[in-house]
Order: structure tokens, then sequence, then C-alpha cells
């Protein structure tokens, strides 16, 4: 099985994907190291060399509270400004 | 540092920690690293293999209990998985789907051989790396019943 040695913050399925292997029930993160199967040592290498962290980052999901301030948005619940007094006043406690 | 009391006289167990700030990267099936032992009576744990329980010769049946603790879990759903022999396909399996940040869970009577080992695993898919919280939360626990 090929291996790397990885920063755990690069978005090691696009890695994985780049050297061959999609499936990501095909990966093991463990002691700082990717292993991947089905792929060459070769390619896994190749793959992390060519990785640009920052343009290859994974897009981090948005937190529930995020996902509601913006349905409240979209339907007129809240606005923008009294998100942000809203905060004031609670930074002020 | 050593967090738990004794074990009582003639138990066959042993409980491993996992210390504050382990990483997990996003949507990729990632060992917890336990690297501590809290207590060991019946060579259970082996350095040489940390983040894993493992069976020695004399133990037939056991029982895993498991609690971890992650940091800023919202949004990331993760799984706590734990893996016999490489394969979270096992009976009595523990195994959680799209859970919180915490979790806490045990099994009931596990058989076992000579040679099976347990780890715990966790998938998270936040899109951003994650990391253990208190090292307090983190402990990996088995007992020999038999």
């Amino acid at each position: 099985m090929a291996k790397i040695t990885v920063n755990p913050a690069y978005n090691l399925p696009l890695i994985a994907e780049n050297a061959g292997q999609s499936d990501i029930e095909k990966l093991l993160y463990r002691d700082g190291e990717l292993y991947v199967e089905g792929v060459s040592q070769n390619a896994l290498d190749g793959a992390l060399a060519a990785y640009d962290p920052e343009i290859d980052a994974a897009v981090a999901k948005p937190s529930d509270l995020d996902i509601l301030k913006e349905v409240l948005r979209e339907k007129g619940v809240i606005t923008e400004k009294e998100i942000s007094d809203k905060k004031l006043v609670l930074m002020a406690r | 540092m050593s967090y738990a009391t004794s074990p009582p006289k003639r138990f066959k167990g042993c409980a491993i920690r996992a210390s504050a700030g382990g990483s997990f990267p996003s949507n990729v099936v990632t060992v917890v690293p336990f690297n501590t032992v809290e207590f060991e009576t019946f060579n259970f744990w082996d350095a040489s293999n940390p983040e894993r329980l493992t069976i020695p010769q004399g133990v037939k049946k056991v029982r895993l209990s498991i609690n971890i603790s992650m940091n800023n879990a919202a949004a990331s759903s993760p799984k706590y998985m734990v893996y016999k022999n490489n394969s979270s396909a096992w009976p009595a399996r523990i195994f959680s789907q799209d859970s919180d940040s915490s979790y806490c869970s045990a099994s009931t009577v596990v058989d076992v051989v000579a040679g099976d080992y347990f780890d715990v695993r966790i998938l998270q898919s936040s899109g951003s790396v994650r990391y253990l919280a208190s090292t307090l939360d983190n402990v990996f626990f088995i007992e020999g019943l038999e």
C-alpha cells in the first residue's frame, strides 16, 4: 500500500484522487501518514508534489449557525444589520 | 499523570488515552492516536502499535468501551467506529452515524481469539481538519471477561 507523510489540513481525498484513487474508503490516515490502496507509491508521491495548498484546499462547510443566519436572511426575517447589531449587544454584555 | 483509580484485583483489562490535539483530516477515516496507558493488567497493549488493544493468550471474551471528544465538530457529522482486525463490520460492533462532537459507547460481550486487535477510527466531513478535545475525555477501554 502506498503512503505519504502529509499535513492533515491538506485536501487528502483530492491528493488520492490525483494519484488514481477516488474511493475514500480506500484511504486511511494514521499517525501523520496517509495510506492509499490501489495506487503506486510513485503516483502518490507525484500527487503530493503537485498539490498546492493555496489552490486545492477543501472548502469548509458552514456552521449550523451560519446556515440558520442565511435562511433567516433569505426569508426576510432578519437583516445583516440586525445580526451585526445583535452581535455587538452580545459582545458588550 | 494517571487519571484512573487502580483496577480491582484479578482484573484483566487495559485503558489507553489519547492526548488533546490529535488531528483528523476531512473525509478520510483516521485512527485515533491513543498514546498513553492508563492501566494495563494482562498485556493488551503493545508499544509498537500504541493505538491498538490486542487480545493476549488466555482471553476469549471481552467488553469494550470508548469515550471521545472533538473540538469544533459542528457541521462535521463525525462517525465514531471501533474496528476489529481492520474491519468495521463485526458482530456487536461499536459504530455511530452522524454523531455529535462527543461520543461514548460500550459493546456487549465480544468473542475473541489471541491476536485479534481493536482500534478506534473517526470519519468527519467538515471540509477542514478537526482535533481531539480535552485529554480527560479520550479513553479506550477493554475488559477481559473470561
